[in-house]
């Protein structure tokens, strides 16, 4: 173990600069995430893995305390012997520490503010936990050390009381080997190219630890197969299914902006920027990047497969036409989202692009009663496109 | 009793040991390319060098080649020494070191050719096959042969470790390896669909089992007390954890499976024999690290031990991960993401790697009569290797764990969050420091290969080592008080027998319920055979590895069937020979690509054929230009057909007659089709097949008004 010691540092060192490059970079990403809605069970999970890290963070700090105080007085003890590079390795080892511990902290009590739990929040929150688990068994090790230093007269071949109870435990629990110095009395007669044989018993834990898990096999196998207590992954499904469905409808029953094929407002400029977005990022592959078509269907003539009214491409988003290549885009975008994309659709008309794709389907007009409507938009529409 | 006088064979130890290095070095660097592969796409050059046809070669080279040459290597090196004789036979020894040399090189050229059984882990076509069944029996010959000549009255527990991983390998692989010729590169399983599923997978998971695990456990058992130079801590262990060890491993193959279509009693036995497989394999693991009880002050400064034993640790790791990722609830999250890839990794690049090299650095110098050129290169070495390890595996941890909560994470309003592409493309960085992690590790073997050169330039080769031992007296007394299982380790093949019963009986309790219980696959009458284009559609499919990447197994989720439509039924997979259910999901499933939400028009298959990044910006998929130029193979379309008929699929008399009458009436129609989109292509290309077979898919089962439950 004392030829690692040098190095613990350094690691210790280069791990705590990593930390300090990577966590403001990561609360940054949370910050940028902060407008997530917050569900109450993953709060739940929030306020733990708070809690752990807090908690974790108070035995860091104090870990560090007490290996601080072991440290000076390791430090005054051995100015009599020779040992001082390694004991003053030991404080500075100690100090680093401590030093990590603010800065680990720092971001959990951030976090709250949040409130929910996306994805960065969380990963943040455990590795603060693996940084403060990390630097609580390495608190642990030097302190275990700087004890050691600090044993009276260092008692050779008189074993402290803990190891005493470690060996038990061991002995106990853990191999139940015989003592390497014993090991004559249980070695085999076999030999095999010079390799040789133990006899020890089975380690206890071993042994019990494979019981448990037949018991727990066996235990599984009842469950599912026998009592049938267990679900099966249909039932799973099922369950999964009409929890979304409950869920499904009590966020319909909230939400306000109700819009169908029947009823499709058309969006203001900048809902029609968020529409042009939504299409540069899903539709070009099919319908080009300015609506000239593709794969799919030209948008900015007067020609519709469907109909070309604000209702009609709303519905054709919303139910797609499997079989000409048109998928159905309500599982993935929320109804004021397809009707920001028709009405970005809708802005196209007229707007002649290179390399347009031939008309496909009918002559479509607007009905007489939409045009003031499309009118104004088409005035917004420009704007949109001039500013871009 | 006279002392008989004979000679070791080193020069066979030496070869394999030669062979490994080379292999593992090929191996690696094909596995550092497809690593690269998947964050520039523009890597995948010509239709030879692209991932879904690279990335098998990887996989084969670095567990048959790499692995299987060390593997060797350990056993021709420690058998004749735990025997006390020479090899059973030289020539047999040489013909086993050609014979398998030869059929690396032959899965070297025929890969990239796209000649492909398309079952992961055993792709190579059937006359490849034959021949690793018969060099595979030449090993077995030459080492039963020298156990019966032994002058060692007992087996050592590493030669029952090697026993169990020739008989388990020789039946995994003729079991798995039924198949249907239709020419000389071209054939198609025996089993279908779920069928196939499980017999791959016991294929596949033991494998791991009884081709990098157990005879692994053997060298562990050997090499580690010789470079130690102590006593191994537990004889009564070793006995315990290897008959528990060979009995359960068989049962787990299942797992690999969990959520799909087999039936769920399979999927319950392979979760419950996942878990019990815990203890047995630590018990291997402790039996290593306790052996070095007294020695630990050593391991510090001998580099050799350090690789044993992180190599022991990281066997350690994998195998409680496993039983671990065998539990439902973390494979309904693990599976089909790159955590998987990166359990595996830690298994090859550390146990096999890790104890490869340890064993490699032990054994030269002493073959060749000399000492280790550098010990502190063969420490920068084990440096490079560790940090290259972790390197490796911790992005691939948090990319899989990312990328599975991405799939399933839905918004408010009840919609998916994320398209699959966004989740792919948010993998490219991590993708990339995983490719870092390789090359360290590759930067290290490197320099094992620049230091093991210049070792055996100073020494030369021991081809025979002069060694002297007493034969085995006839008559044997036993001792009083004897353990009961020494009898049994006089009796070689007794002992063979005994283990061959232990790992038939898992497999055939999962198998044989399954081939004749009609009910575990529950008919589709809508169900139907391909048509002619499909098949060859789907035969290109196969061809350009496209299974690598893409499942055809959508799970019973919310997040899946969302995404993709109707989970996955038993019955929809009765014609497919072989099963393409995948075990990785680079790109989106596909087993409902042909219809629903995911159709797509043939342009767009067409456009995304030619260049992926066309249709989805941002894709990591090889672009396939060369199916816009190839013709479809006609010629084997009767054959084909034939052979389907032959393996169970009903296609009516005569029909191979016809067949191709009917695949260009079908490609003209797509072709046809392609010109009202305004693009010109002939029917007779490839890329039509292909369209034709994605067009199919999942389009079977949306005809059907009750699709049947899975059991």
């Amino acid at each position: 173990m004392k030829y690692m010691l040098p190095k613990l540092p350094k690691i210790a060192v280069t791990c705590a600069a990593l930390i300090m490059a990577v966590l403001p970079a990561m609360a940054q990403t949370a910050a940028d995430a902060a407008p997530q809605k917050v569900t109450s069970p993953t709060n739940l999970l929030a306020y733990l893995l708070v809690a752990t890290a807090v908690i974790l963070a108070i035995i860091v700090w104090g870990l560090g305390k007490v290996l601080i105080v072991m440290g000076r007085q390791v430090l005054e003890k051995s100015k009599a012997a020779g040992t001082a590079v390694i004991t003053i390795l030991l404080v500075l080892m100690a100090q680093l520490s401590f030093a990590q511990t603010p800065d680990a902290a720092a971001p959990v009590e951030v976090v709250p503010n949040y409130g929910g739990l996306n994805p960065n929040e969380f990963y943040l929150l455990v590795l603060v936990i693996i940084v403060e688990v990390c630097a609580i068994l390495f608190l642990g090790f030097g302190i275990r050390r700087m004890y050691q230093e600090l044993l009276p007269g260092k008692a050779v071949g008189e074993p402290s009381k803990l190891m005493e109870w470690w060996n038990n435990l061991d002995k106990k629990i853990f191999t139940k080997a015989v003592p390497v110095e014993k090991e004559a009395d249980v070695l085999l007669d076999h030999d095999y190219d010079g390799i040789k044989e133990l006899d020890n018993a089975l380690p206890p834990w071993w042994k019990y630890g494979f019981y448990i898990t037949i018991a727990v096999a066996f235990v599984y196998i009842i469950n599912f197969h026998v009592m049938g207590s267990g679900k099966n992954p249909s039932q799973e499904y099922l369950s999964e299914m009409e929890k979304a469905r409950v869920e499904k409808e009590a966020y319909d029953a909230n939400n306000k902006d109700k819009i169908d094929e029947k009823n499709v407002p058309m969006a203001d400029a900048t809902g029609i920027a968020t529409g042009k977005e939504i299409y540069g990022a899903n539709c070009v592959a099919c319908h080009g990047k300015l609506g000239e078509g593709g794969a799919g269907p030209n948008l900015t003539d007067n020609f519709w497969i469907h109909k070309g009214s604000l209702n009609d491409i709303y519905n054709t988003l919303k139910v797609g036409y499997a079989d000409k290549g048109m998928q159905s885009w309500a599982g993935k975008f929320s109804p004021k989202e397809m009707s920001q994309i028709a009405s970005y659709v809708k802005t196209l008309k007229g707007t002649n692009p290179p390399n347009p794709k031939a008309a496909q389907g009918d002559l479509y007009t607007d009905a007489p009663v939409a045009k003031p409507d499309s009118v104004v938009v088409k005035a917004d529409s420009i704007a949109v496109v001039k500013t871009k | 009793m006279q002392v008989e006088k004979f000679y070791y064979d080193n020069r066979i130890v030496k070869n394999f040991a030669f062979a490994t290095i080379l292999w593992g070095a090929v191996g690696m660097l094909a596995g550092l390319w497809v690593a690269l592969q998947l964050v520039f796409p523009s890597l995948n050059i010509t239709q030879y060098g692209s991932f879904g046809r690279l990335r098998p070669l990887h996989t084969n080279a670095v567990i048959f080649a790499f692995v299987g040459n060390g593997l060797f290597m350990g056993v021709y090196y420690s058998l004749q020494r735990l025997c006390k004789a020479r090899m059973f036979s030289d020539l047999l020894s040489k013909i086993h070191f050609w014979g398998w040399q030869l059929i690396i090189v032959a899965a070297a050229l025929t890969l990239p050719l796209g000649l492909t059984t398309a079952k992961e882990y055993a792709e190579l076509e059937w006359p490849i096959d034959i021949a690793i069944a018969l060099i595979w029996v030449v090993f077995g010959i030459n080492m039963i042969g020298t156990i019966i000549k032994r002058r060692e009255k007992h087996l050592y527990v590493a030669i029952w470790f090697y026993i169990a991983t020739f008989v388990t390998v020789a039946v995994l692989h003729i079991v798995n390896s039924f198949e249907m010729p239709v020419s000389l590169f071209k054939s198609y399983s025996w089993y279908a669909g779920v069928q196939d599923a499980l017999v791959q997978w016991w294929y596949g998971h033991n494998a791991v089992a009884f081709f990098l695990t157990t005879p692994y456990l053997g060298l562990m058992y050997y090499f580690m007390p010789k470079a130690a130079n102590r006593p191994v801590f537990s004889y009564r262990l070793s006995i315990i954890h290897f008959w528990a060890l060979i009995f359960l491993y068989i049962w787990a193959g299942p797992h690999h499976l969990l959520y799909t279509a087999l039936p769920n009693w399979a999927q319950s036995l392979g979760v419950a024999f996942s878990f019990m497989l815990i203890f047995p394999s630590w018990g291997g693991m402790i039996n290593g690290l306790l052996t070095l009880r007294g020695a630990w002050d050593r391991v510090r400064d001998d580099v050799i031990l350090k690789f044993m034993v992180v190599a022991v640790t990281a066997y350690g790791m994998s195998t409680f991960e496993g039983p671990m990722l065998s539990l439902k609830n973390v494979n309904a999250i693990a599976h089909f993401t790159d955590w998987i890839i990166a359990h595996v990794h830690i298994g090859a690049l550390g146990w096999n790697g890790m104890l490869t090299f340890g064993i490699l650095y032990w054994l030269i110098p002493r073959i060749f009569k000399t000492e280790l050129y550098s010990k502190k290169l063969a420490n920068n070495h084990f440096w490079l290797g560790t940090l290259g390890m972790i390197f490796y595996a911790v992005p691939l941890y948090w990319a899989g764990f990312t990328q599975s909560s991405m799939w399933k994470q839905f918004t408010e309003a009840g919609q998916l969050k994320y398209t699959f592409l966004e989740t792919v493309t948010y993998l490219k960085p991590f993708y990339l420091m995983r490719a870092g992690g390789g090359l360290l590790y590759l930067i290290g073997v490197f320099i094992m290969v620049y230091n093991i050169y210049k070792t055996v330039k100073t020494g030369s080769l021991v081809a025979d080592e002069a060694a002297e031992a007493a034969p085995i007296e006839k008559e044997h007394h036993a001792h009083a008080g004897e353990h009961w299982h020494r009898r049994l380790e006089r009796k070689p093949v007794l002992f063979m027998v005994l283990s061959l019963i232990v790992i038939l009986i898992g497999g055939a309790i999962e198998m044989v319920p399954t081939f004749l219980i009609k009910s575990n696959v529950p008919t589709i009458s809508s169900v139907k055979p391909y048509t002619p284009l499909e098949l060859q559609g789907r035969d290109i499919y196969q061809r350009e590895g496209c299974y690598v990447c893409h499942s055809q197994m959508v799970r019973p989720f919310r997040s899946e069937t969302e995404r993709y439509g109707e989970y996955s039924k038993a019955g929809e997979f009765v014609y497919d020979h072989p099963f393409q259910w995948g075990s990785k999901r680079t790109g989106p499933d596909l087993a409902r690509e042909g219809v629903g939400n995911l159709k797509k028009t043939d342009g767009w298959h067409f456009r995304h054929f030619r260049e992926p990044s066309s249709m989805s910006e941002g894709s990591i998929m090889p672009a396939y230009p060369h199916l816009l130029e190839q013709t479809i193979d006609t010629a084997s379309t009767e054959g084909k057909i034939n052979a389907m008929r032959t393996v169970g699929v009903p296609y009516e008399k005569g029909f191979e007659k016809t067949a191709n009458a009917v695949l260009m009436e079908q490609a003209t129609s797509i072709s046809t089709n392609l010109l009202a989109d305004s693009i010109k292509v002939a029917p007779s290309r490839e890329v039509i097949a292909l369209i034709a077979y994605m067009q199919r898919l999942g389009k079977d089962i949306s005809k059907s008004p009750t699709p049947a439950q899975n059991r």
